[in-house]
């Protein structure tokens, strides 16, 4: 009976390894190609800040480092950034929002509207190292820059943060 | 001892981990150089071009309002020059066999349309369905018809990937016609573009047209950029804060020419190996 837990606990660990990756893969492929077309005033959400968020929630700060290291450079890869870049800003993100993982609560705080603030959270971060980068090479204004568009962009993203939660809840009922 | 070590590495995983991976990431910042990766990144924009070419049917209203509206003004505008254009077009012809001038070489375009369009954490790229196979190299100038849109960054056989005008990497070396004073042509993060480090004291107006200068190792010259549509003077610098409204409209272009025109390798190379060894020089210092 032990035998058969352990088993099954290591199976699920291989396929959240096997899932993650899938999942950032078409999250990705969904923020470069498809996002423009739910774009307001050349704000698009960053679906890959709220993956991020999510899975520190879901699976804490150690595993998650991990997950926004390799999820960031495979999205500095596809949108011809600055390889780095995009991986800092994910990482920082996820170390910060490491701190509001609790053991076998994950699901509860996904439910509630803590983790739309979390992500807002996390989207604030993220914009803010990523923008402080992006900046960097030009002569813009680094405040007025990031109150313009890193606030907004951080509203937009915890605004579709949302979709995580009503997934959880359908899921839930699912089980029930 | 070793006991204590693994003691404190187990308790401080998560920000070892953080530290290390840090480390890392400043590390690829600092190396900067993609060529390797080149590979893939061409895989993604055949499967970007892909995905978006399939879902080109989806209409966005928005940005076809926006395209009629600047196809009237341009069609208004260029019947007005057209009339112009006939009566100097004649005297050139004229003035041209009189001093038999030979006819400048036309720098060769390749129509394209636009197949994709992103815009990722204000980063503005397209799409377009010509490639390898149409003689597209990276660091091809691209505009249409109104200005300069911006430059070929990725190609594969059949997309190519271009970096438009309004990213925060943009600096094109401009000329404001009238007077041939000349700036750098910038983005300043908004809607419209800024020309930098033209001295207070020298002659710049509203609707002044913006083009590409001579000086730009990466573009041809003469090609439109914008008009001036406001000039302050700061009281706090020595140059004028000088914003340009683009010539072409970046969001709602549906078709573009790529210039068939490679900068000078040789002046590329030597700009290149100057600003390396200034950098080295500030190193060392």
């Amino acid at each position: 009976m032990k035998f058969d837990l352990e088993s099954n606990t290591q199976k699920l660990q291989k396929q959240k390894l096997l899932i993650y990756p899938i999942l950032a893969v078409l999250l990705g492929l969904f923020q470069i190609s498809l996002a423009h077309f739910i774009e307001i005033g050349g704000i698009s959400p960053n679906v890959m800040i709220i993956f991020i968020v999510w899975l520190s929630i879901k699976e804490g700060q150690f595993f998650t480092l991990f997950a926004a290291f390799f999820t960031g450079i495979f999205y500095d890869i596809i949108k011809m950034d600055l390889i780095g870049t995009n991986a800092l800003s994910l990482l920082i993100t996820a170390f910060a929002c490491g701190f509001f993982y609790k053991e076998g609560k994950s699901d509860l705080i996904i439910r509630s509207f803590k983790f739309l603030l979390i992500s807002f959270i996390g989207a604030i971060i993220h914009n803010f190292v990523y923008y402080f980068l992006y900046i960097r090479i030009s002569e813009m204004d680094f405040w007025n820059f990031f109150i313009k568009y890193g606030v907004a962009s951080s509203l937009y993203t915890c605004v579709f943060s949302f979709f995580p939660i009503l997934i959880s809840f359908k899921n839930r009922s699912f089980n029930l | 001892m070793l006991q204590n070590i693994v003691n404190f590495v187990i308790k401080f995983k998560e920000y070892l981990t953080f530290l290390a991976l840090v480390i890392l990431c400043f590390a690829f910042i600092s190396i900067g150089s993609t060529k390797q990766i080149s590979g893939f990144r061409s895989i993604m924009i055949v499967a970007t071009a892909w995905i978006q070419n399939s879902l080109s049917w989806i209409p966005n209203p928005a940005a076809l309002k926006n395209e009629n509206k600047a196809l009237r003004d341009l069609n208004l505008q260029l019947s007005d020059e057209v009339a112009k254009l006939r009566t100097a077009s004649v005297e050139n012809e004229h003035l041209r066999k009189m001093l038999s001038f030979m006819d400048s070489s036309q720098i060769s375009l390749v129509p394209a349309e636009i197949v994709g369009r992103n815009s990722i954490d204000l980063k503005s790229y397209i799409t377009i369905n010509k490639g390898n196979t149409a003689g597209i190299e990276i660091g091809m100038p691209v505009r249409t018809d109104a200005g300069l849109v911006g430059i070929v960054v990725g190609r594969t056989n059949n997309y190519s990937l271009i970096e438009l005008l309004n990213n925060n990497t943009t600096r094109v070396s401009a000329e404001i016609e009238r007077t041939g004073i000349n700036g750098i042509f910038a983005w300043n993060g908004g809607e419209n573009f800024t020309i930098n480090n033209i001295p207070a004291s020298f002659d710049v107006k509203n609707g002044d047209i913006v083009s590409t200068s001579n000086y730009s190792n990466r573009y041809p010259a003469a090609i439109p950029l914008g008009k001036v549509i406001s000039v302050e003077k700061d009281n706090s610098s020595i140059f004028y804060k000088i914003k340009i409204k683009s010539s072409a409209n970046l969001k709602t272009i549906e078709e573009v020419f790529v210039i068939k025109y490679i900068p000078n390798e040789e002046r590329k190379n030597m700009i290149e190996d100057i600003e390396r060894k200034i950098l080295e020089g500030k190193k060392e210092r």
